[in-house]
């Protein structure tokens, strides 16, 4: 028994050992997590505008056309307890941040990935990313949320061989002011008017979804207190979205997406929110799947017109 | 609770330095066993631990009532089956025979609502619900001497490496393990090790890899080529193979580490030369039980051919009938009876030994009949993996179209393939062995240097915890 357990010993020590190296290696290689925390700690005394949320305004933000000091820190995926997080650490290091742009739109705040099983993986590795890279337990965070071949659906190992053989530069999967690099016109695929179409928008009917509900109303609710004590101007973008998405969405989700904005207006009066989901500015070219404009076409229409609600 | 969680990776030390160190009396031992189990099991979801201990007193009381009332003997053993299938029945399959009963009801132009219930499937309950009714048979065929002690045929019924997906035991050969006193194997133990890490690396590499491809071929396979579709039969064959033989592998080596030795469930069917052969290597323990006791008592074969391919039939579409409430599954098991039949009308395919025994390579007439019954078995899992029968026939349709011919193979497939193919490899090597990585006791050629041993296996189990993905279910959970 004793010649067994010694060997289970030295073979638990010799690959705890590699995995530990594994992930430290990991560490070493720059990503989108790492690389927008770093530009926030390096930028926080100068930054103005600052764009936070998921996917739909990381993909289409092109913060050079928004004029000096101006960021995108929106990730895919992201769920809105990572942007408070986000916020609470630096709106007060932010001496000359004038605005924040956060996403919202007819279904937000139902969704999230904390309450449901469908999205446990995703959930597990965004969790691990924000932990590892940002340095942001999700709650009470445990050792192994840290670890990213426990937790993590990502490419670590793809990305640990490309940084072997690439410019570390070339890692990051966005641009130097934060806008998404894969979301471009000519990548979209042929089938992107059909790609992550909503469900049909009924009202929600699952436990998950009252739970996402009520999680998200208490993180805008302090996203929005938090931005009035500090006397900064928040701007909520409902983006635009194809017609092939557009006709799954009713008007009772669109009529609850308004109830809510009304909900965080009467927390704070100034807060502006603009809906863009009809507007027709917007066209086939200018999308990258259903629900999410794409980084060139999109993005040079959309960011100029941001900027004019911004300079108002 | 799944062999590749975290939460197992830490509850199975646990458990083994308790049963070998703290609980060393066989009775204590056999307590932690049942214990451990319960635990295991609950992590899934604590509500249907009450299901298993009805399950298992039912079965202990039968065994103790017949021995008792040896007049009655056969109508308690009938009492426990009825109520063993009835519990079986309601979950399983009470919304696919009120559904099918209203189909038929309406086809024949009777109105008929099917009263359907919100009805969650105990993980592991066709399993275990075999494995206990093989106890009350064996009991009253006096096979076996009825138990008076509970909590050894509790420990029997929900041994946790194979509670939820096997292999079914029978209670002749592992109830009598609970009975006695075990003593530690230094090289038990180290071949439970290795076989368990050849289990992980066929479900996290290969099934979990092959998985992901045939699920989203599946999901949307009418505007898929031909060929990526044969690609996708291909994949399906190699993944459910890797899922489950891994999941054995993990239970029959998990169980070594305790001193149980379990019954083999896969022995590499994939080098069949018929099958007739395929069936003898593939899900074992699950045809021998109802060779035991369905094809037995049917009458087997030892009527006219007509009874036998009758008994035949049966069997394999209550076989298929067992994985699930489905047509699919149905059709499946009777598609395997219809390639069985000119097997037993000719007396042909039949292989008591193992592929090119002693050999490097099989001959080209062997290759060609693993190829062939490979093809067989591939299309008929098809039939298994498809949601219903139409979308059976639409995958087929578009596979069998002109595309068939449009050769690619995206970068995914050639991964997953390659898998495939060092799986292949090794299992070939070692198809004689009870399992891939049975070094034996006395190591041939480099293997007989530790350090290369050791390599291989720090290799092995560090490319499969960092490679894996998706920490997925193993597909033969939901049976």
């Amino acid at each position: 028994m004793k010649q067994f357990l010694k060997k289970i010993l030295i073979f638990s020590v010799i690959v705890t050992t590699i995995f530990t190296a594994y992930e430290m290696a990991l560490l070493k290689v720059p990503n989108e997590y790492s690389y927008k925390k770093n530009y926030l700690e390096e930028h926080k005394d100068s930054l103005r505008v600052l764009v936070l949320g998921n996917s739909h305004l990381a993909d289409c933000i092109d913060c050079s056309m928004l004029g000096k000091w101006a960021f995108n820190a929106a990730q895919p995926g992201r769920s809105f307890y990572y942007d408070l997080q986000l916020l609470k650490e630096y709106i007060g290091q932010m001496p000359n941040l004038q605005c924040v742009v956060l996403p919202f739109s007819y279904d937000y705040q139902y969704w999230g990935h904390l309450f449901e099983k469908k999205h446990e993986a995703k959930f597990n590795t965004y969790r691990c990313m924000y932990i590892k890279y940002m340095g942001y337990p999700y709650c009470d965070g445990e050792w192994w949320h840290w670890s990213e071949i426990l937790n993590s659906n990502f490419d670590h190992s793809g990305r640990l061989i490309d940084a072997l053989s690439k410019p570390l530069s070339a890692l990051t999967m966005c641009d130097s002011l934060g806008i998404e690099l894969d979301a471009s016109y000519e990548t979209r695929g042929d089938d992107w008017m059909t790609k992550q179409l909503p469900d049909t928008a009924a009202l929600p009917d699952s436990t998950e979804q009252r739970l996402n509900y009520r999680e998200n109303v208490k993180l805008y609710s302090e996203i929005v207190s938090l931005t009035r004590s500090h006397n900064k101007r928040l701007i909520l973008l409902a983006m635009p979205i194809y017609k092939t998405a557009r006709e799954r969405v009713n008007q009772q989700r669109l009529d609850e997406m308004n109830a809510f904005v009304k909900m965080l207006k009467g927390i704070n009066p100034d807060i502006e929110f603009y809906n863009f989901i009809d507007d027709k500015r917007f066209v086939e070219r200018d999308f990258y799947n259903s629900i999410h404009l794409n980084n060139t076409y999109g993005a040079r229409k959309f960011t100029p017109i941001l900027k004019n609600i911004i300079d108002r | 609770m799944v062999f590749n969680s975290i939460q197992f990776l830490v509850f199975l030390p646990i458990v083994f330095l308790l049963y070998w160190l703290v609980f060393k009396p066989v009775r204590w031992q056999n307590l932690l066993i049942v214990v451990a189990s319960y635990v295991f099991y609950g992590w899934w979801d604590w509500r249907f631990l009450g299901l298993i201990a009805f399950t298992s007193l039912c079965s202990f009381a039968s065994g103790v009532m017949i021995e008792q009332y040896q007049r009655y003997g056969k109508a308690i053993s009938a009492a426990n089956i009825l109520i063993n299938l009835l519990i079986l029945g309601f979950f399983k399959y009470f919304n696919f025979f009120a559904n099918s009963f209203a189909q038929a009801m309406n086809s024949l132009g009777w109105h008929c609502d099917a009263p359907t219930l919100n009805i969650v499937l105990p993980v592991g309950i066709s399993f275990y619900t075999f494995q206990a009714l093989s106890y009350s048979i064996d009991v009253y065929r006096k096979k076996l001497p009825a138990s008076h002690n509970l909590i050894d045929v509790m420990a029997f019924i929900s041994f946790f490496p194979q509670l939820v997906a096997g292999p079914i035991e029978r209670a002749t050969h592992l109830l009598p393990q609970f009975q006695r006193p075990r003593t530690f194997s230094p090289t038990e133990a180290t071949r439970g090790m290795r076989q368990m890490l050849w289990g992980l690396f066929k479900k996290m590499i290969v099934a979990d890899t092959c998985g992901m491809i045939v699920d989203s071929m599946w999901e949307d396979y009418a505007s898929q080529s031909g060929f990526a579709l044969l690609l996708t039969t291909v994949l399906f064959a190699f993944q459910i193979y890797a899922d489950f033989s891994g999941y054995s592998d993990i239970a029959i080596g998990c169980a070594r580490l305790f001193g149980i030795k379990l019954t083999t469930n896969f022995k590499v069917p994939y080098f069949s030369r018929s099958i007739r052969e395929y069936w003898r290597r593939w899900h074992i323990t699950l045809m021998n039980w109802f060779t035991e006791y369905v094809y037995f008592p049917l009458g087997g074969s030892r009527g006219t051919k007509a009874r036998t391919i009758i008994n035949t039939i049966i069997v394999f579409a209550l076989s298929g009938l067992w994985h699930g409430a489905n047509w699919t599954y149905v059709v499946w098991g009777l598609y395997n009876a219809v390639l069985f039949i000119p097997l037993i009308i000719t007396g042909r395919g039949r292989y008591k030994d193992t592929v090119a025994t002693g050999k490097k390579l099989p001959s080209l007439k062997e290759a060609g009949l693993i190829l062939t019954t490979f093809a067989l078995a591939a299309f008929g899992l098809e039939i298994f993996r498809a949601p219903s029968m139409s979308d059976f026939f639409g995958f087929m349709s578009t596979m069998f179209s002109p595309s068939l011919l449009e050769v690619a193979f995206g970068d995914k497939i050639k991964v997953a393939l390659a898998y495939c193919a060092l799986m292949l490899i090794v299992e070939w090597i070692y198809r004689e062995k009870p399992f891939a990585l049975d070094f034996g006791t006395s190591p041939q050629g480099i293997l007989r240097y530790r350090a290369v041993r050791w390599t291989i296996y720090i290799v092995l189990f560090v490319f499969t915890v960092i490679m894996s993905g998706l920490h997925s279910n193993f597909i033969y959970f939901q049976f």
